[in-house]
């Protein structure tokens, strides 16, 4: 499993950008979700969601189109990619909140696995990975205990790959809709 | 009766408990569950349109009041979208079946029938909002706006010059009918996370 961040701008050219782009914003069917991070969590902060694949293997429309970027990321690390645990979008609004904290830190699965997260447009809202490594739910680490590894800034074609055991969060859009494709990939 | 007795002899009619409870109930439901599809949609006017605004003098190129934002629309028959963009036409047959049966209807004819989610907008005051807009510009028709959910957002009715004539606090099964050639907007929520409305135009 990979142990570095990687971080690529234009991971696909700009044409393909722009058809991801055409994707989300006017074909997606999204579904709105209380929580961006869990059904559950306290901060209740919604956004909207789609599943371009889930369990591996029930498949929805624009999965194709959206490994290309699994692909490319993969290419760029030399990594082989024997199957998708899951693929997603995330659409996050500029709400009017109070408390700006950052959102509940968490793991998109709970199997090894590598994250590929694509951001659709330029916006705000900083994806943060931690140091810190999943070691199972009942060993979730205290906000304060979390040491930050690295920050990125959404940008239109940027693509971030990382350890899914890396515990990991991201800021609430201030200014833009953020909006990023997230697969995880074995 | 005609469509136009919905406005019963006024220009802009509010009518709360419009829908039976059990009917509201259930357009609630079916509006809130997970895998209700909303498409994405970048502000209230297209450029093209906005600018016609400006251009007839319908609105000041600089309007601090207006501070227009995406929104999510469902579209349960809307003539100007593609057939598969539209679903759900469960829900909006019920209601038109209940409106038609409660109210004496006859000769309804839809333009469209779409339903708009509305999310908080960061900076967003109480006294903002979208972009002012006649739906249907060159027909006559009564809009009628449904509320899904206790919110809050207002719906701003105006005057030809962008005076504000009414507003109406969105309520769970509140409606309130208009004239279709009266600019309307919708205000950004604030306390509450979703602005759920459906959105009728009839021909008249």
């Amino acid at each position: 499993m990979i142990k570095d961040i990687y971080i690529f701008d234009d991971i696909i050219d700009s044409k393909a950008q722009k058809h991801i782009q055409d994707i989300i914003f006017n074909q997606v069917r999204w579904q709105f979700i209380p929580d961006v991070t869990k059904p559950d969590n306290k901060q209740q902060r919604p956004g909207f969601n789609y599943r371009f694949i889930t369990n591996a293997e029930n498949i929805y429309e624009w999965h194709t189109d959206m490994c290309r970027i699994v692909d490319a990321a993969c290419k760029k690390i030399n990594f082989q990619r024997k199957d998708c645990l899951q693929g997603r979008s995330f659409l996050q609004l500029p709400l009017n909140l109070k408390d700006r904290s950052i959102d509940a830190p968490h793991v998109d699965a709970d199997v090894d696995h590598i994250v590929v997260l694509y951001y659709v447009n330029d916006s705000d809202g900083d994806t943060v990975i931690y140091e810190n490594l999943f070691e199972g739910y009942d060993k979730v680490p205290l906000m304060k205990d979390l040491k930050e590894k690295k920050r990125v800034t959404p940008k239109a074609g940027r693509v971030v790959i990382f350890n899914g055991k890396h515990w990991h969060t991201s800021y609430q859009p201030k200014d833009n809709v953020r909006c990023v494709v997230n697969y995880n990939i074995i | 009766m005609k469509i136009e007795s919905l406005l019963d002899g006024k220009e802009i009619n509010i009518i709360d408990n419009f829908l039976s409870s059990n009917l509201a109930d259930k357009v609630y439901e079916q509006l809130s569950v997970k895998s209700f599809p909303w498409y994405f949609d970048e502000g209230t006017l297209n450029k093209k349109i906005k600018q016609s605004y400006v251009d007839e003098g319908i609105r000041a190129k600089d309007d601090d009041r207006i501070l227009d934002y995406c929104m999510f629309n469902h579209y349960f028959y809307d003539t100007s979208q593609t057939q598969e963009k539209m679903s759900g036409f469960d829900t909006s047959n019920h209601m038109l079946d209940y409106m038609i049966k409660t109210y004496n209807l006859e000769d309804v004819i839809l333009f469209k029938v779409k339903a708009n989610l509305t999310t908080q907008m960061n900076n967003a005051t109480k006294d903002n909002f979208a972009e002012p807009h006649i739906d249907i510009r060159d027909s006559e028709h009564i809009g009628l706006i449904y509320y899904v959910n206790d919110s809050d957002g207002d719906t701003f009715m105006f005057n030809n010059n962008l005076e504000i004539r009414k507003r109406i606090t969105p309520k769970k099964n509140r409606a309130v009918v208009f004239k279709g050639n009266i600019l309307h907007s919708a205000g950004h929520p604030l306390k509450t996370n979703r602005r759920l409305v459906i959105n009728f135009d009839f021909k008249v």
